[in-house]
Order: C-alpha cells, then sequence, then structure tokens
C-alpha cells in the first residue's frame, strides 16, 4: 500500500473573517491515490470548486485563506508553500480545467501561443521542440488538423474544441494530479461524451490521478474510482463507486438519487429534498443537513455526528449512516394517470404549428448589408393536445428557444409559416385582438436571474401581466388573486414585497411560473426551466409543474435538452437537428425505439447511473455545424454513422404517421 | 392621514413647500424687489428634483444601498461636504433682488438697477471696498507706484497706502506678521469652540434619532464605526468651518486674494464664479438629459428604421467640431441680445441670457456621447427575458420603457452625470477663455484666466488672479471627480463583481 498522492485532512478554507466569514471548505478529509478518479459531488454553493481552488493555492483574495488542516501533496505540505513555490506546482504537478471553456482561454493569443507558454514555463521547451509537442499535445486531445489549428484564435473554436484546448494546456506540463472542475458541464451531451472517453483514455495513458468535480451522478458513476459527496463545507460520504451507487449511505446521498427524474418514476411525484442548501456564512451546531433531512432525531439538532467507517469502502457523517436499501417508493402520492391515457379524438388540437421559419438576418460591414440567414428555425410542423405534454429535444442552438418564441409571436418580423392556437391563427391577428390573445400562451425561461426585472417587488412582478390584460381590475380581488398564486406555487404570502434577488433560483423560477399562471394561460411555453437548478430543486419544480398540469389542464411545450426530464413528464417528444425535427412520436416509441441515428446517439450519450449498462455507446464525432450554411442533403450526415451516398444529395421526407421520422434508413 | 404622513414624499414636498412660501413673502419683508433670472428658475427646479430624487431614493432600501456604498467610504465622503460647501454658496448667489433706492416722502419706491443676491449682502464688505488698482494678498501698499505730493512740496513716487486693507495697522512693515498670527490664532479657537457646542448639538439629535446615549453615538464617531463615515465627515466640515472663521475674521482687513486691475478683491470675484461654474455644469446636463435619454432608448429598444434615424443625428452632430458649433451659436444669440435690448431691464439679466444659451447649446452638442452609452444599454436591456416575458403579456411599449428598461439604465445616466460636472465646469474656462463662454461682464473663472493672459505678461507679474481662479476650479473639480469615482464604483455592475 503506497502513500496517497494527495491527502486533504481536515482542510478548511474561509472567505472573509469573523463570525460572517463565509465556511466554503470546513473539514474536507480525502485521498486520493495515484492514478485514481475520484469524484466530487455536490450542489451548487456547498464548496467544491473551493477545495479545488484551496488545493492550487488559488483561494480568491482577499479574504480568501485555510485557517486549518493541511494538504499534503507526495508528503510535501501545500499549506506551507510560499506563492513562488506554488507557481512551480501548479500546472507542472498538479493542474486544472474550467467549466467554462469560454473564459478561461485567453482571447488575444492563439492556441499554440497558449500551450507554448506552459511548455516554456514548466518544461522548458523553446522554438521547435516547443512546437512540436504542442501539436503531439493537440493531436492527443483529438483535434483535427493540429498544425493549422495551432494558429487560430478561440474565438475560432467551438466549445467543445475549447475544452479539448484546455485539456492539452493542462495536459501540457505532464501533471500527476488533474483537477477538472465541471469540465463538460457547458457542453453538449454528445460533446460531452467526447470529452470524457478522452479524458479517461488520457488517463489511461500517462497515468495521472484525477479529481473530478461534478454535479451530476451520471457523469461521477461513468468516471470515478470513488465518489465523496460535499454538503455545505463538508464530506458527508465516501465510498467506492460501486458502494456508492449500490447503496449509498448517507439520507442526502439518497435522497439525491431520489429526485432524479426517470421513466420509472413517471406516474409519481418525485421525491424532493425540501428547502435549499443553507448559507454558509453561519456557526453551525448539530448536523447541516438536519433541517432537510426526514429521518433526523433529537441528537441531529445539538450535535454534530463524527465520520463512521461502515466498511473500509464506505463511510459517512451521519448519526444513523445505514446502507440499507430501501424496499419501495409507493409511499409517495401517485399522480393521476387518466389524463395520459385518455385519447382525445375528435377534437382538434390545441396547438398546431405548420411550416414555422425562422431566419434571422445576417448583416455585414458598414452598410450592414443582409448577407445570409441562419436559418434558426426550419419548417417545423407541431401539434399539441390540451393537458399534455410536447418535449422539444435537441442540442444547444438548435433553435429550441426560437420555436418557442416563434410560437408566442415574439418575433414576427422574421417568422414565416402558420401557428394557430384553438383553431385560430395568430399570425392573422395584431394589434389589440393579438394583446388580448396573448394572456393564453405563457413562457418561463431558462435563467431564473434574467427572467425577472431586479427593480421590481415580487408583487409587481406577478401583477404586471394582470394589468395588462386586464385581468381583476380591482385591487383588493388582485391582491387576493396574487396571494393565491404564490402559495399555490409553493412560496408564502409575506414575500410578495421582497426583490427578485432576495431569492434562490428554485424560489425564482417559482415567481416565474406564478407570474405566467396570473394571466390563466392554457399553454405555457416552458424554455429549459430546471437547467439553472440543482437536482433537489429541479424535482420541486417538475413536480409543481406536474401537479399544476393535473390541477388546471395546462399543456406545456416543454423545452430541454435533459433526456431524463422528457422521460419523466413529456407525453410527445420531438427530436430537433439544426432547426429541423428530425423525429417525432409518443414518448415511449421515440425514447424506448428511437430511429433517427442522431436521437439514438443523443440517448446513448446521457450518462448512466449503471456504470455497466453504458457498453455500446453510440459515439458521435465532430460538432454541430452552423445553421448559416448548414450541411447539403441531410443536415446530420457528416455525423452521422450510418451515412449513405443519398443523404448527402437532398433531404429526406417523412416516414412514419405518429412517430415520424426524417431520415433515409427507414 | 398616517399614509400621508409616511409616503416618501411627505417631506420633500412639504419642506419645499415651506421654501416656496418664504420666497415669496421674504422679499416684502426685507422692502425687496425679487428678480428672477432664468437660470435661478432652472437652478430651483433641478433643486426641487434632485431633493425629491433623494426622498425617493431613500425610502427603497434597494436603492439607497448603493449609496449608502458611496458614503460608507473616506473621499467621497470628504468630497461631497466640499461639494455641498460650494453648491450652497451657489445657491446663495441665485436669489436675486434688487434693493430700493433711499427715498424720501413715502414717494413710490425706487429699485436700484444692481441686481444682488444673497451672497452679495453677505459678503457686501467684499466688494463695497474697491482699492485703486492691484495689490498683492495680504499687501498693506498699493502694488504700483504712484505720484503723491510731499507736504513740502513737489512730489515723489512711491507705493501708496491702501485705502481700506491693512488700514487699522499703524506701521504696516512691522505689524502685519504679527496680526495675521494673531487672527489665525484667534480663528483656530474660534473654530474648536464653535466646532465643538455645533457637532456636540448634531450628535445629541442624533442620538436622540437613534435611541442610543450621547457618549455612545460619540465613541462610534471616533472610532468611525458609524454606517456611514460621519467621522470623515466632521473633519471635513471643522476644516471648513476653520476656513471660514478665518475668511471672516481677515477678509474683511485685507485682500486675502489681492486685488485686480480696478481694485476689486479677486476673493470675492471667485466666490462669486462659483455659480457660474455649477450653473454650467447642471444645467447643461438638465438640457441635455432628456433628449439623450429618449433618443437613446428609442434608438435601442425599437430599433430598425428609428435606430437608422437617431443613429444618423448622432453621427452627424458628432462630425461638426463642436467648438465651431458653440462659437456660431453664441455669436447669434450675442447679436440678438444686443438687437433687443428693450427685453433686458438690467444687464445681469442680459449677462444671464447668454450664460443659459451657453448651457443649452453645450447641451445639444454633448448628449450624443450619453445616447449613444444608453441605446447600447437598451439595447442588451431588450433582449433580457423579463422584456419578453413582458410582451408575452401584451404590456405595451410605452409601460416597457417606462417600468423596465428607464429604471435599469438610470445607474449609467447618475454616472454619467456626475463624470461630466467637472469636464463641463473645464469646458466654461476654455470657451470662456478663447471669447465664445460667457458674457465678459458675468463673474467665471474662464473670465478670470483670460484677464490674467494680460496680468502674466506684466513685470513685475501679476499672478494671483490666476492662483485664486486655478485653486477654486481645482477643488471643485477635483471634488466632483473623487465624488464621481466612488459613485462609478458603486453604481457600476462590472465593478461590483469582483466585491
Ligand atoms: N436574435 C437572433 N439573431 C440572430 N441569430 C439568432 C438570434 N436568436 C437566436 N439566433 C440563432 O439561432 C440559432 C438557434 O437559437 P436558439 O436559441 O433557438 O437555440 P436553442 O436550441 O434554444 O439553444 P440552447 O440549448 O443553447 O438554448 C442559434 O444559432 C442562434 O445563434
Ligand atoms: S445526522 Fe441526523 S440530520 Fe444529519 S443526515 Fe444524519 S440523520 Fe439526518
Ligand atoms: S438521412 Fe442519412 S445521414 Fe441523415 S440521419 Fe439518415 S442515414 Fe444519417
Ligand atoms: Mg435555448
Amino acid at each position: 500500500m503506497t502513500a496517497p498522492l494527495l491527502k486533504l485532512d481536515n482542510l478548511k478554507a474561509w472567505i472573509g473573517e469573523g463570525e460572517s466569514a463565509v465556511r466554503a471548505v470546513d473539514g474536507v478529509t480525502l485521498s486520493i491515490n495515484k492514478g485514481e478518479t475520484f469524484a466530487l459531488l455536490g450542489e451548487s454553493g456547498c464548496g467544491k470548486s473551493m477545495t479545488a481552488l484551496a488545493i492550487m493555492g488559488l483561494l480568491p483574495t482577499p479574504g480568501g485563506q485555510i485557517v486549518d488542516g493541511s494538504i499534503l501533496f507526495e508528503n510535501d505540505d501545500l499549506t506551507e508553500f510560499s506563492e513562488i513555490s506554488m507557481r512551480r506546482v501548479r500546472g507542472n504537478r498538479i493542474a486544472m480545467i474550467f467549466q467554462e471553456p469560454m473564459t478561461s482561454l485567453n482571447p488575444v493569443l492563439t492556441v499554440g501561443q497558449q500551450i507554448s507558454e506552459v511548455l516554456v514555463c514548466h518544461k522548458g521547451l523553446k522554438g521547435r521542440a516547443s512546437r512540436e509537442r504542442t501539436i503531439e499535445l493537440l493531436n492527443a486531445v483529438g483535434i483535427p488538423d493540429p498544425e493549422n489549428r495551432i494558429n487560430e484564435y478561440p474565438h475560432q473554436l467551438s466549445g467543445g474544441m475549447k475544452q479539448r484546448v484546455m485539456i492539452s494546456i493542462a495536459l501540457a506540463g505532464e501533471p500527476e494530479l488533474l483537477i477538472a472542475d465541471e469540465p463538460t458541464t457547458a457542453l453538449d451531451v454528445t460533446i460531452q461524451l467526447q470529452v470524457l472517453t478522452l479524458l479517461k483514455k488520457l488517463q489511461q495513458d500517462t497515468g495521472m490521478a484525477m479529481l473530478l468535480i461534478t454535479h451530476d451522478l451520471g457523469v461521477a458513476a461513468q468516471m470515478a474510482d470513488r465518489i465523496g459527496v460535499m454538503y455545505a463545507g463538508q464530506m458527508v460520504e465516501m465510498a467506492s463507486r460501486k458502494n456508492f451507487f449500490d447503496h449509498p449511505g448517507h439520507p442526502y446521498s439518497k435522497k439525491l438519487f431520489k429526485a432524479l427524474p426517470d421513466m420509472d418514476k413517471r406516474s409519481t411525484l418525485l421525491e424532493v429534498i425540501e428547502g435549499t442548501v443553507p448559507s454558509l456564512s453561519q456557526k453551525f451546531t448539530g448536523c447541516r443537513f438536519a433541517p432537510r433531512c426526514e429521518i433526523k432525531i433529537d441528537k441531529c439538532l445539538t450535535e454534530e455526528p463524527e465520520w463512521k467507517n461502515l466498511s473500509d469502502k464506505q463511510g459517512g457523517k451521519c448519526h444513523l449512516l445505514d446502507v440499507s436499501v430501501e424496499k419501495s417508493t409507493d409511499i409517495h402520492e401517485s399522480v393521476d394517470t387518466e389524463l395520459e391515457d385518455s385519447v382525445l379524438t375528435g377534437e382538434s388540437p390545441l396547438l398546431e404549428v405548420k411550416n414555422l421559419k425562422v431566419y434571422f438576418p445576417v448583416h455585414k460591414g458598414i452598410l450592414r448589408k443582409t448577407v445570409g440567414h441562419v436559418h434558426a428555425v426550419d419548417d417545423v410542423n407541431l401539434s399539441l393536445d390540451k393537458g399534455k405534454t410536447l418535449a422539444l429535444v435537441g442540442e444547444s442552438g438548435c433553435g429550441k428557444t426560437t420555436v418557442g418564441k416563434g410560437i408566442l409571436q415574439l418575433l414576427r418580423q422574421f417568422t414565416s409559416g402558420d401557428v394557430s392556437f384553438e383553431g385560430q391563427s395568430l399570425n392573422e391577428l395584431s394589434g389589440e385582438l393579438l394583446r388580448k390573445k396573448r394572456s393564453d400562451i405563457q413562457i418561463i425561461f431558462q435563467d431564473p436571474y434574467s427572467s425577472m426585472n431586479p427593480r421590481m417587488r415580487v408583487f409587481d412582478i406577478v401583477e404586471e401581466g394582470m394589468l395588462a390584460q386586464g385581468i381583476l381590475p380591482d385591487y383588493v380581488e388582485r391582491e387576493a388573486r396574487i396571494d393565491e398564486l404564490l402559495m399555490q406555487v409553493g412560496l408564502t404570502v409575506d414575500m410578495k414585497y421582497r426583490y427578485p434577488h432576495e431569492f434562490s433560483g428554485g424560489q425564482r423560477q417559482r415567481i416565474c411560473i406564478a407570474r405566467a399562471l396570473a394571466v390563466n394561460p392554457k399553454l405555457i411555453v416552458c424554455d429549459e426551466p430546471t437547467s439553472a437548478l440543482d437536482v433537489s430543486v429541479q424535482a420541486q419544480i417538475l413536480n409543481l409543474l406536474n401537479d399544476l398540469q393535473k390541477r388546471l389542464g395546462l399543456s406545456y411545450l416543454f423545452v430541454t435538452h435533459d433526456l431524463s426530464v422528457v422521460a419523466y413528464l413529456a407525453h410527445k417528444v420531438a427530436v430537433m437537428y439544426l432547426g429541423r425535427i428530425v423525429e417525432q412520436g409518443s414518448v415511449n416509441d421515440v425514447l424506448k425505439n428511437p430511429l433517427h441515428p442522431y436521437t439514438r446517439a443523443l440517448l446513448s450519450a446521457v450518462p448512466k447511473l449503471d456504470p455497466d449498462s453504458q457498453s455500446d455507446v453510440l459515439r458521435l464525432e465532430g460538432d454541430i455545424p452552423s445553421p448559416i450554411n448548414p450541411p447539403n442533403g441531410c443536415h446530420f450526415h457528416p455525423r452521422c454513422p450510418d451515412v449513405m451516398p443519398q443523404c448527402r444529395d437532398s433531404y429526406p421526407e417523412k416516414t412514419g404517421g405518429d412517430h415520424y421520422v426524417r431520415c433515409f434508413l427507414y | 392621514m398616517h399614509r400621508i404622513i409616511h409616503g416618501w414624499w411627505f417631506f420633500p414636498i412639504s419642506g419645499l413647500s415651506i421654501l416656496l412660501l418664504l420666497l415669496n413673502v421674504l422679499p416684502s419683508v426685507f422692502a425687496v424687489k425679487a428678480t428672477y433670472l432664468w437660470t435661478d428658475i432652472f437652478i430651483f427646479i433641478l433643486l426641487v428634483m434632485v431633493v425629491i430624487f433623494v426622498a425617493y431614493i431613500r425610502s427603497k432600501e434597494h436603492l439607497s444601498r448603493p449609496w449608502a456604498k458611496v458614503f460608507e467610504r473616506k473621499l467621497p465622503m470628504a468630497s461631497v461636504v466640499v461639494l455641498l460647501v460650494f453648491i450652497v454658496i451657489g445657491l446663495m448667489d441665485s436669489i436675486h433682488f434688487r434693493m430700493p433706492l433711499p427715498s424720501e416722502h413715502n414717494e413710490t419706491v425706487h429699485y436700484s438697477v444692481d441686481v444682488s443676491s444673497v451672497l452679495d449682502v453677505l459678503t457686501s464688505e467684499l466688494h463695497t471696498r474697491d482699492e485703486k488698482t492691484y495689490s498683492a494678498p495680504f499687501a498693506a501698499y498699493s502694488f504700483v507706484k504712484e505720484s503723491v505730493d510731499l507736504p513740502g512740496g513737489g512730489s515723489e513716487r512711491i507705493y501708496p497706502r491702501l485705502k481700506y486693507a491693512g488700514s487699522h495697522l499703524d506701521d504696516p512693515d512691522k505689524q502685519i506678521a504679527d496680526d495675521i498670527t494673531f487672527r489665525i490664532i484667534k480663528s483656530l479657537w474660534q473654530t474648536i469652540a464653535s466646532g465643538v457646542i455645533f457637532f456636540a448639538a448634531l450628535i445629541f439629535i442624533a442620538s436622540i434619532k437613534l435611541k442610543k446615549s450621547f457618549a455612545e453615538v460619540v465613541r462610534g464617531v471616533l472610532q468611525n464605526n458609524t454606517r456611514l463615515s460621519w467621522r470623515t465627515a466632521i473633519l471635513v466640515m471643522w476644516l471648513i468651518l476653520f476656513i471660514i472663521v478665518f475668511l471672516v475674521n481677515t477678509s474683511t482687513f485685507y485682500h486675502i486674494f489681492g486685488t485686480d486691475k480696478v481694485g476689486q478683491d479677486v476673493l470675492y470675484l471667485s466666490l462669486k464664479s462659483i455659480r457660474t461654474g455649477l450653473v454650467i455644469g447642471s444645467l447643461t446636463t438638465m438640457v441635455m438629459l432628456p433628449f439623450a435619454i429618449m433618443m437613446g432608448i428609442a434608438a435601442g429598444y425599437f430599433q430598425g428604421w428609428i435606430d437608422d434615424v437617431i443613429q444618423y443625428i448622432y453621427t452627424t452632430l458628432n462630425s461638426i467640431p463642436g467648438v465651431l458649433l458653440i462659437a456660431a451659436a453664441i455669436l447669434s444669440i450675442q447679436v440678438y441680445i444686443s438687437n433687443h435690448p428693450e427685453l433686458f431691464a438690467t444687464s445681469i439679466e442680459r449677462a444671464d441670457l447668454r450664460l443659459l444659451a451657453l448651457c443649452f447649446i453645450l447641451g445639444i452638442t454633448s448628449w450624443t456621447g450619453l445616447c449613444r452609452l444608453l441605446r447600447g444599454e437598451a439595447f442588451k436591456i431588450r433582449e433580457l427575458e423579463y422584456i419578453q416575458a413582458a410582451q408575452a403579456f401584451g404590456v405595451s411599449h410605452f409601460r416597457i420603457i417606462s417600468r423596465h428598461i428607464l429604471p435599469n439604465i438610470m445607474h449609467i445616466v447618475l454616472i454619467v452625470v456626475v463624470l461630466d460636472f467637472s469636464g463641463l465646469v473645464l469646458a466654461e474656462a476654455v470657451l470662456s477663455y478663447v471669447g465664445v463662454g460667457v458674457d465678459p461682464s458675468t463673474n467665471s473663472w474662464g473670465n478670470m484666466i483670460n484677464g490674467a493672459r494680460l496680468e502674466m505678461a506684466r513685470e513685475p507679474l501679476v499672478w494671483w488672479s490666476l492662483v485664486a481662479a486655478f485653486s477654486f476650479m481645482f477643488v471643485l473639480v477635483l471634488a466632483a471627480n473623487l465624488f464621481s469615482d466612488a459613485v462609478r464604483d458603486a453604481f457600476d455592475p462590472r465593478a461590483q463583481r469582483d466585491g
């Protein structure tokens, strides 16, 4: 048994001083062996990134400091290193890659310059040697044509490519430990799969250890040898991958699994962890998870639990740590499944979209001449029945949001095609008639931070639509209705005089839902309403949407890239690629029996919780092409594993009825 | 009733009505004839707006938070106190009236053609004691030799004693240093004594309001534990108090900044120039704001042809050299004024119109920068999701602009206004120097510097007008710049992020 490569012992890194210091890392103990991947799991704001920064000696200044504990890296205590000796460690023995590939590369230096900088600094390579090594590195991270790419600037690369370049920079110093802070969170699933596969391969080739920070259980399941779960600045559970996924011990870990949406939980409410992660700028007594824990006992409130090892492979910080698996989940209230089964025959659909096209003009030069069009949405047909959910799935930039906005008539000047709602064509309406009709279709946005005016109180925010639509002109009635709405979405009445910045992401999303409901809509376009939220909060919002649909008979057009959410709540699914729908059908047909190669790739790219089932993955190469000049023929042909000659010539027509696909294979 | 008293607008409105009432009643109490210059009216409208704005901000927690950040720091607090002193002087110089002429037997009263201001009355000692010509600061003798008849016949060229300055001394050469030292010491203890009483009263009021003991508040202030930086404020006020006491003690016995060519006290001229500087700095902004805000938002929000038109206007305006435009406008105003002498009762009204015209024309040439900034910001905000949510509700454009866009660009407006202020004060000096600024009869630092052009060519050199104008301007501009830096730090979201 050799000594571990990295060993943190009761590490405490705080920001600020005194009582109100943010205890971002508050007693973290872990060790990573050579060649091992350790995944650090946890929700946002629980100190994962801070742990990584503390190891790198990059705590934010001023204010950030290590107040206790040690960081042993090959028997050197990094906490005692000076800044100058740390600089020799960083990039050389420990390297780090960050979440946001867009901002972690310097935009004014070429890719080659940024890599050779590290080579010069840490390896003393110059001139030709440095250039050759750079090309070698770019090759290793799978960047095609590295001789030319070396002279390109970051803005010329796609997100996935940038992340590859970041990885090659990190590898340049041949580190013994690579810290990857959410390396794929900003990427699409198919690209995420490419990057994760690459990281795994590189690790096997070089034998480096990896500290992988993620909030995605699936990514951890695919990559990690051992897993640590962080909560509110502390490590609450640590286990080998197998033990963790077979039988998590800590109540928090157990809850995380249950909060994940998937097909099997369809007819049930998701289990939620009530409340949110506590603020770290306070002194804690007792267990930090106690306010949200369902099985807490009196001791939990007064006494901080000690670390307990259940076996040499699993341990945790809980008075009631146990690994027995709960038998059934039928304790949850079951959702009325009637709606799902009822077939609404004879009635015309609530929403019918025919040949919707949204072309954004591209301007160039000082005269701003139109030189082309972004074909953001190209000939899309959809229909949605009352009380149902249609999911629109696809990768970033494929035009999902634009479809939603096109239906809402927010992009009229760029739109053609027909959108009819309850049999009435919205394109023909204008002025006052359109304004009145707007109350029927509402939208909830992805980013709960930019979707509310920061200078308005919750009351005014919810009231705005009612005023514009002339709903409840009487102030007292309106106020009563706003109170009712806030309660309906799970907020309290006294919150109505607060400003948006005083709420957490999940609460803000609830306010947005209340705002949409205020005008009694029949259809809500949900544009990735949960993708900015943590798993436990996502479950709360999904439950709420589910419940509202049941009670108010709402229809949702659910725009998302997350297939597990689709599996959980959609009735029908439409898969989009580069502005066109490539496959559409009922959720069972599409997810269980995907036909289009793109749908199949998308489904297999989602990291599975059960690592063994990840056998026959369908890997897509390359990036999503630009919608300004999409490839000829089938847009998917440059990436398609089943490409045939005819695919390059013309776009395939629809095949099939209720479950149709646009591909020459069928 | 309860609701009324607790509305944020209750105190400003009642305060302003009292002010208006006073403005109406006071002239008859003092038997003077009130004169309202155009710029006075604008200044008081501006004052009203600022008071209402401040009251509104104080009532909203999220609006006052960034301001609290400004006043937590020492430097901005100090500069605000300095600015306030300038503003008070400027305001006192903006209440104008005409004195009654002495009249016998209850005839109808006639009023003097000279318009005075409150400042003139307070500093009457300064401008009623003109010397013959130049004299240096703190001098008792004239700066220019004169022929004096000797008692025994014949004449001699000597430096004569000044008529007023130092006239209380028998032998100025020997006594002057002692006399000034004495006055400094006297001012010092007067400052300390009056300051202690004044600030004790202030802290006493504060302690009642905060419901704390007197000693606690004093300790808080001394240790700088207060939320806002009151210790600095008090220290700066003390310093200013000393300067005022010193001025009161000495300026009636000496000419502290000397006298100019016709023997006028330079200190008085500099004080009178404050108003001109403030008027240019603030009225110009007031003129340009509506243009900049309306056009900027319209261009950014509506885009399309509206944007094209507005962009066309400001690029065209920008490509005309500003000085030429100003010179042309000022010259034509000058022609208009000289062709219509009957419109103006007094010369000061004539000069005032030119000052107002200068503000307008400066405003018209300077709105483009802000407009461009606001266009960009409105463009960015309109893409934000809350605007789209509002559009999806069918909210009208007007409401979207007034409720969503305007409040979210106000911080930019504020930053630009405060930053522009000092630039405009300096611009006045430059324009007056080249002769297209304010009327030559208006007191302004620009005119003082312009006059100093000849004085600097004299041998021996007359340096004090320039130094006086320069130091006043320097203090004002420095205070404004320090303040605007702090405002930008507090309001600029980019600066906040690394906090
Ligand atoms: N106002 C606009 N002007 C020009 N191009 C636009 C505009 N809005 C979107 N686009 C382009 O249209 C395409 C589709 O964008 P859209 O926002 O609909 O994608 P999306 O599928 O919602 O992606 P994401 O998953 O990242 O939200 C993209 O290439 C985008 O750059
Ligand atoms: S210690 Fe108690 S409160 Fe904390 S997780 Fe365990 S059971 Fe829940
Ligand atoms: S049409 Fe051809 S290229 Fe397109 S998805 Fe089908 S097989 Fe692949
Ligand atoms: Mg989107």
